[in-house]
């Protein structure tokens, strides 16, 4: 059912996240929901990702677990190196703050911050003192140095979710999980983010993590996941638009 | 739309709990009232037709002469007949002065009128023998047995105590004596009415001024009096129950807006499938009649079991209150304020509710950021109200005019809250810049003043009773200032012993220093003199006294000059007194020698004239103590220290007098007046906390989102529950704050126009301690209401939250 | 989701700005009713023409000062107290400040100096004093002065902020329009460039032409063997013209000497290999051999794809790879990828290359479209028909 990646990939061998058997079921009796069924995956570091599938395919339930929003009913989850298994709350959010960056579809920044300050929210939350020189090379790299000043309601969308990425890369996270980035944009502001996500692998050796529905936004992508109903059908490295296409379609492994 | 209707109710019942707790608080404080009110009313009111109970008629006469008539009458043909009112004389047992003054009331010799409930012992048969109030005796430590003396010089009598009675609050005596020995005490007695068992006519033959009416109908007038004055307190307490009731409406409105803002995608969805605006509003509406119906009848069950417990409570100490009884107008219309209160606050949020678009069903949800300041219509009001009351206020306070004051406080103060939206959140904004709070504070800061007008109307609501609270313990406490000033003035000094015929034994000033409760005393040397037959003791009274009493002007007469008690004036013989009035000038006779003196007239040093010290040397070279000066310390407790020196007095043949148990009497009044404002001002304290939780514990609901989007990026569950936390310090910090300088700025205006009118010179006193107390509590209170939101919304999960719709 | 809300919103518009002004002078009168009712009559009238001007105080400042300056000089001669009108007196001042030239504000400020000694000493007179002695004197000139000069100041400083804000916006607006007229200029001055020199060239080479066609008719008439020598010389004259033409379209890229043979679709693998030489990787697909295109439109296609390469250099990133294909079939299409920096690239100043490329395709009756490809990097595609 699942197809393990082999961990010798183009980019190198190291492995940002990964995760074994993973299960994840809400509710009880008939009311049972199997979110995921033993997944299996590995996510290699410095490569774009693209989790696809229909919804209700579980994929947002995938990344929350991966990311440490949510526990997982069984199975283990290792992120950079780590077992989120054994965390307490505390712990799971003292590192989120330190190894995790996230954008989400909408609601991305705090409305009475201003963009530069949603940006340092999470150094200023841990409480680390800002890297001015990691704050102007995000921010110049985003093209928001004009920006910086304004409230999100003073922001067009791409903009604020261009904060949004600059806010998930100040930190220097292991990992970059982006929910359906572009969900909410115009196919101009969503270019721009998704070209933003692409260089920030490129050139500043992050990994991201994507999920998605829109295979133009998994065309950005390196590598892609493909999951129907819980479990990953495919993880394609590189693909044609026929390759994916055939494997969205497809349910068998 | 009943569906609709039932279905939210009961989904979002945790919503409506909040708004309604607001009322059911309101309406149990109305009806606590009444009860409370209606329990003392019963109680005073009953047995006020105990001692006309055996008779038919009672005649109302205030002529003394009358009242002799009348009793002799009822003597001679032997009619039952029964004085009523008092006579306040001394009341000592073996030389110890057991009372200043006693209230001393008839007892009948005729089983027939002899009303008071025997305790213990029997009635009086003849003259010379006496009841006594089962209480005070208790308090003075008269038992059975005991002689008492009545009354001071030649109209004193010896009474035994036979038997202990226990009489009504509104009707009863310390002391009853039966006629002949009351009415030696002319001077003081008092009579009003008498009980006549006889006939009209009769009466009317005695005293043909006097009028006689049924004894029913006086019972009736008796009670309706009493009633009038417990009828007054009970409107004052209505006063409270105004601002309490005005800070829910606060509050329920307030509640009812950010529940609406929470719902206004459901409100959308229902005009999408087709109900129009009419039948919206008016099922929101039911929503809200049907919350109030609900809320108050929660809220008349809680007000009737709490004023049965505090009716049963109070009985404790006050033994006369009665029982409570259930007043069922005073019942309904608290019933109806809770309701219409209800209804009118969700009024407007109703209408703001109803003018959602479809549309704003489909768009995607981005929170829910209502941001709406002060428009500049409500601003330019704000400042118009704050102009005009600052103006009536100024006036005020040059004219002494109180309707002045009290509009241009209310417009002040309307001012104030109008333009909150603007003035909170830029209060919290310099309150949250003060650095050291880091990330949490920054958030909550951010947190606070994100919906100018919600911030503001919260705060208002605390900033209502905050003011008010302070401003009144501010005016009391200036009031005390200035009724201190006059009580030095009236009261010079605290205790007096002076020798009623020959010097004191010299060892007295320090047995009199030595007793507890006693800061300091002096010994007066003197003489007995004889004015005009009466004899007098002089004290030679010198800069050196100024220790013990009280107040700047000291009673150190000029040479040549004797300060006279008025009492001592009114025993001189006419002329003489006369001359006193008329030339201020007296002749005093010391050991053969005569003098003519220059006479100043006064009281409160006891029965004795004052001279200086150099004029007493003259008059008589050979001075002895003649009197003990005493000053209480702080604190000291009236009945004790009294009883103390009563015994030393009586020991050392020494009369005592002085000022300090009126003093006492006057600030306990004070006190407890302070006590009972306060504990009314804090059900409107206690109903804007409840606003403030009920505030914050709706925007968690809001904020799922926002919070889960936090808990993601990294900030902990302590962290969020110490932003929730500071973001309800802050409000009500700030609300203390602003009412806390209003409270002292109104304060200060009534000071100067109410107090400054009467007394010179008003002293403007800030209570420190009470004041600081009230904003430490308000202030901390308000961080104890944020801990149950702030718990639930760090409970929720970052995944949970942020599938939040 | 921008915000449109007011952020100032005590800032009055013009109907608000009467209704205050109306208001003032209302509160006023009021009071000089109060003058009225307590039979101040005198005193009354002079507040009435005081307070009165002030409605026009926005538009007319000037003008209102010295009318309510005039009357208070009239009340001191009359009236010995002061009177509510005196509160007339600041305003005027501070409404000359804030809308009249400066030195009108100045003057003002001084008259009002002068007013606050006057009337320091007819109310001392009036209220009785003894003798006016500085002392006595200084305490009322200096709070009269002082509620003088901060009215005075705040006008003033109202305006200067005014101008500023004015010079901000004037500011603004020219560098927005600068920054239009730019792209404008560059769009423009291309096309006539070429319009002009190309018509400088044909022109007179067809004029050349015409003029030796003509003379050959007459002369061929007499002698045929003029004929051949004049279709020589028109020959000659045509290719002259072209290659003038060649010349002047290579002219437009600067610094070319136009020595060198005008470049057409073979060399644009000599931009390949440039571009590979300078460290980009560059994968080709081009015509084997040179296909038989004009010249203008093999030019338009070389200088294309030289543009690209060079956006491509400047804003692509690291590591960006570039695909770059021409073909020709019933038109000459181009197509330049790269999988570079695509729309995360810093816009600036590309924009006028991308309009000079619009231009030239353009020019040949061709489309042009450039932007970021899907699946990441920038994409130009041209296609000029034949």
């Amino acid at each position: 059912m699942t197809t393990t990646l082999d961990t010798t990939t183009p980019a190198g061998t190291r492995t940002a996240a990964h995760a074994r058997g993973l299960t994840r079921t809400y509710g009880a009796g008939d009311n049972v929901v199997h979110a995921l069924r033993g997944v299996d995956l590995d996510l290699p570091a410095g490569r774009f990702t693209a989790i696809m599938g229909p919804s209700g395919s579980g994929k947002s339930t995938l990344m929350h677990c991966l990311a440490g929003l949510d526990a997982a009913t069984s199975g283990t989850v290792t992120v950079a190196g780590r077992d989120l298994a054994g965390l307490d709350d505390t712990a799971l959010t003292i590192f989120r703050r330190e190894h995790i960056g996230f954008v989400f579809q909408a609601f991305n920044l705090l409305p009475m911050l201003t963009a530069g300050q949603n940006i340092l929210l999470p150094l200023e939350l841990a409480g680390r003192a800002v890297d001015r020189q990691r704050y102007d090379q995000v921010v110049g790299v985003l093209g928001l140095a004009d920006r910086v000043g304004h409230l999100p309601s003073q922001l067009s969308g791409g903009q604020q979710q261009r904060v949004a990425i600059a806010r998930a890369l100040v930190t220097q996270p292991d990992i970059v999980f982006a929910d359906e980035p572009t969900g909410n944009l115009d196919s101009e502001a969503s270019a721009e983010v998704l070209d933003h996500l692409r260089r920030s692998v490129r050139e500043l050796g992050m990994t991201v993590v994507m999920v998605t529905h829109e295979l133009a936004a998994a065309a950005y992508a390196d590598d892609v996941v493909v999951i129907h109903d819980g479990a990953v059908t495919a993880h394609l490295t590189e693909p044609g638009q026929d390759e994916l296409v055939a494997a969205l379609r497809g349910r068998d492994a | 739309m009943r569906t609709v209707l039932v279905a939210s109710m009961r989904h979002h019942t945790r919503r409506y709990v909040a708004a309604s707790v607001a009322v059911v608080i309101g309406v149990a404080f109305i009806v606590v009232v009444g009860v409370l009110t209606g329990a003392t009313r019963s109680g005073l009111t009953a047995d006020v037709g105990a001692p006309v109970e055996g008779v038919d008629r009672v005649v109302t006469t205030y002529d003394s002469r009358e009242v002799a008539r009348l009793v002799e009458a009822a003597d001679d043909r032997g009619v039952p007949a029964l004085t009523l009112g008092y006579a306040m004389e001394p009341v000592s047992r073996d030389g110890v002065q057991l009372a200043a003054t006693a209230d001393v009331a008839e007892v009948s010799l005729d089983p027939r009128l002899q009303w008071q409930q025997l305790e213990d012992g029997r009635f009086p048969a003849a003259a010379g023998e006496a009841l006594a109030d089962v209480n005070r005796a208790k308090s003075s430590g008269v038992a059975l047995g005991d002689v008492v003396r009545v009354g001071r010089g030649e109209a004193a009598v010896d009474v035994e105590v036979v038997g202990m009675v226990d009489s009504p609050a509104a009707m009863g005596a310390s002391l009853y004596v039966p006629w002949a020995d009351l009415a030696r005490f002319e001077d003081t007695l008092w009579v009003d009415a008498v009980a006549w068992g006889g006939s009209a006519a009769l009466a009317r033959e005695v005293a043909p001024e006097a009028t006689v009416e049924a004894s029913g109908d006086w019972v009736a007038a008796r009670q309706a009096e009493i009633s009038r004055g417990v009828d007054v307190i009970a409107i004052m307490a209505l006063v409270f129950v105004a601002i309490a009731v005005f800070v829910g409406a606060l509050v329920i409105t307030n509640t009812f807006a950010i529940l609406f803002a929470q719902r206004m995608r459901d409100f959308a969805l229902l005009r999408c499938v087709g109900v129009t605006r009419q039948q919206l509003r008016r099922a929101i509406r039911l929503e809200a009649l049907a919350l109030g119906l609900a809320a108050a009848a929660l809220g008349v069950i809680v007000g009737l079991l709490a004023g049965w417990g505090l009716v049963a409570l109070v009985a404790h100490w006050f033994t006369d209150i009665g029982p409570a009884a259930l007043d069922p107008v005073w019942t309904f219309a608290a019933f109806a304020v809770g309701t219409l209160v209800t209804v009118g606050a969700a009024w407007l949020p109703t209408r703001a509710a109803t003018r959602v678009a479809p549309l704003a069903a489909l768009r995607p949800d981005t929170g829910v950021d209502v941001r709406s300041a002060a428009g500049r219509r409500r601003l330019a009001l704000a400042l118009v109200c704050v102009v005009v009351g600052t103006a009536l206020l100024a006036v005020s306070v040059a004219a002494s005019s109180v309707p002045a004051m009290l509009a241009g406080g209310m417009s002040s103060f309307v001012g104030v809250l109008l333009v909150g939206p603007v003035l909170v959140p830029w209060l919290i904004r310099l309150v949250g810049a003060v650095p050291g709070g880091g990330p949490v504070q920054r958030l909550a800061t951010g947190n606070a003043v994100r919906n100018p007008r919600r911030t503001a109307t919260t705060a208002a609501s605390l900033l209502v009773g905050v003011t008010l609270t302070t401003a009144i313990l501010t005016g009391l406490a200036s009031s005390r200032t200035a009724i201190d000033r006059d009580m030095d003035d009236s009261y010079p000094l605290d205790a007096t012993l002076t020798a009623l015929d020959g010097p004191l034994d010299a060892s007295l000033v320090d047995r009199v220093a030595a007793t507890s409760g006693v800061r300091e005393a002096r010994d007066l040397d003197g003489t007995v003199a004889s004015i005009a037959g009466v004899d007098v003791p002089l004290l030679g009274s010198g800069a050196d006294t100024t220790g013990v009493l009280r107040g700047s002007t000291g009673l150190a007469p000029a040479d040549g000059v004797v300060l006279l008690p008025y009492s001592v004036v009114e025993e001189l013989p006419r002329r003489i007194a006369d001359r006193v009035w008329k030339d201020g000038e007296v002749t005093v006779v010391v050991a053969g020698r005569e003098r003519t003196l220059r006479v100043e007239t006064g009281h409160g040093w006891g029965r004795s004239g004052l001279l200086s010290t150099a004029t007493l040397a003259e008059l008589d070279p050979d001075a002895q103590p003649m009197a003990v000066w005493a000053r209480a310390a702080e604190g000291a407790d009236a009945e004790d220290l009294s009883g103390d020196l009563a015994a030393l007095a009586g020991a050392a043949d020494a009369e005592l007098d002085g000022g300090y148990t009126n003093r006492s009497w006057v600030y306990l009044q004070v006190d407890i007046l302070t006590g009972a404002v306060v504990g009314l001002m804090a059900v409107a304290i206690v109903i804007a906390l409840v606003g403030i939780a009920n505030t914050l514990g709706l925007s968690v609901l809001e904020r799922g989102r926002e919070n889960a989007l936090l808990r993601a990026m990294g900030l902990t569950r302590e962290q969020l529950r110490r932003a929730m936390a500071a973001e309800g310090l802050l409000l009500s910090s700030v609300a203390t704050a602003l009412g806390t300088a209003l409270g002292l700025a109104f304060a200060w205006v009534g000071v100067q126009v109410m107090v400054s009118s009467v007394v010179d010179d008003a002293a403007f006193t800030v209570p420190l301690w009470q004041v600081a107390a009230v904003a430490a509590v308000a202030a901390l209170a308000g961080l104890a209401a944020c801990v149950v939101p702030a718990r639930r919304a760090a409970a929720v999960t970052p995944a949970a939250g942020l599938a939040l719709d | 989701m921008r915000d449109h809300r007011d952020p100032y919103p005590w800032r009055l518009g013009p109907s608000g700005q009467r209704w205050l002004d109306r208001l003032v002078v209302a509160f006023l009168l009021l009071l000089a009713a109060g003058h009225a009712l307590s039979g101040q009559l005198p005193h009354a009238v002079f507040t009435v023409v005081e307070v009165l001007p002030l409605l026009w105080r926005r538009r007319h400042a000037w003008p209102v000062f010295l009318v309510v300056a005039a009357a208070s000089a009239a009340q001191a001669v009359v009236v010995a107290e002061p009177t509510v009108g005196q509160l007339a007196f600041p305003v005027a001042v501070y409404s000359v400040a804030r809308w009249s030239p400066r030195w009108q504000g100045v003057t003002a400020l001084l008259v009002g100096y002068a007013g606050a000694l006057v009337a320091a000493v007819r109310w001392l007179v009036g209220f009785g004093a003894a003798d006016l002695t500085p002392g006595n004197l200084a305490p009322y000139t200096v709070t009269i002065g002082a509620i003088v000069t901060a009215a005075w100041a705040l006008g003033f400083a109202a305006q200067e902020r005014e101008r500023y804000v004015a010079s901000l916006v004037a500011r603004a607006e020219q560098a927005e329009r600068m920054a239009e007229r730019e792209v404008e200029l560059a769009a423009r001055d291309e096309r006539s460039r070429i319009a002009r020199e190309m018509h400088d060239v044909v022109a007179h080479g067809l004029s050349v032409i015409v003029v030796q066609a003509d003379g050959a008719r007459y002369a061929a008439a007499k002698d045929p063997d003029v004929a051949v020598g004049t279709l020589e010389t028109i020959s000659a004259a045509g290719r002259e013209a072209l290659t003038e033409m060649r010349r002047l379209l290579g002219l437009l890229r600067e610094g070319d000497t136009g020595v060198t043979p005008q470049p057409g679709l073979d060399d644009v693998s000599h931009l390949v290999d440039e571009a590979r030489a300078a460290g980009m990787r560059v994968s080709a697909d081009l015509p084997a051999h040179a296909p038989a295109v004009p010249d203008g439109v093999a030019l338009a296609a070389y200088r294309i794809v030289q543009e690209a390469l060079t956006n491509v250099r400047k804003h692509a990133g690291p590591d960006a790879r570039v695909d770059v294909r021409v073909a020709v079939d019933r038109g000459v299409a181009v197509d330049v990828r790269d999988d570079g920096r695509g729309a995360a690239a810093p816009a600036d100043g590309r924009g006028l290359g991308l309009v000079g490329m619009r231009e030239r395709a353009a020019v040949h009756g061709g489309v042009l479209e450039a932007g970021p490809a899907p699946g990441g990097g920038f994409a130009v595609s041209a296609r000029l028909p034949l």
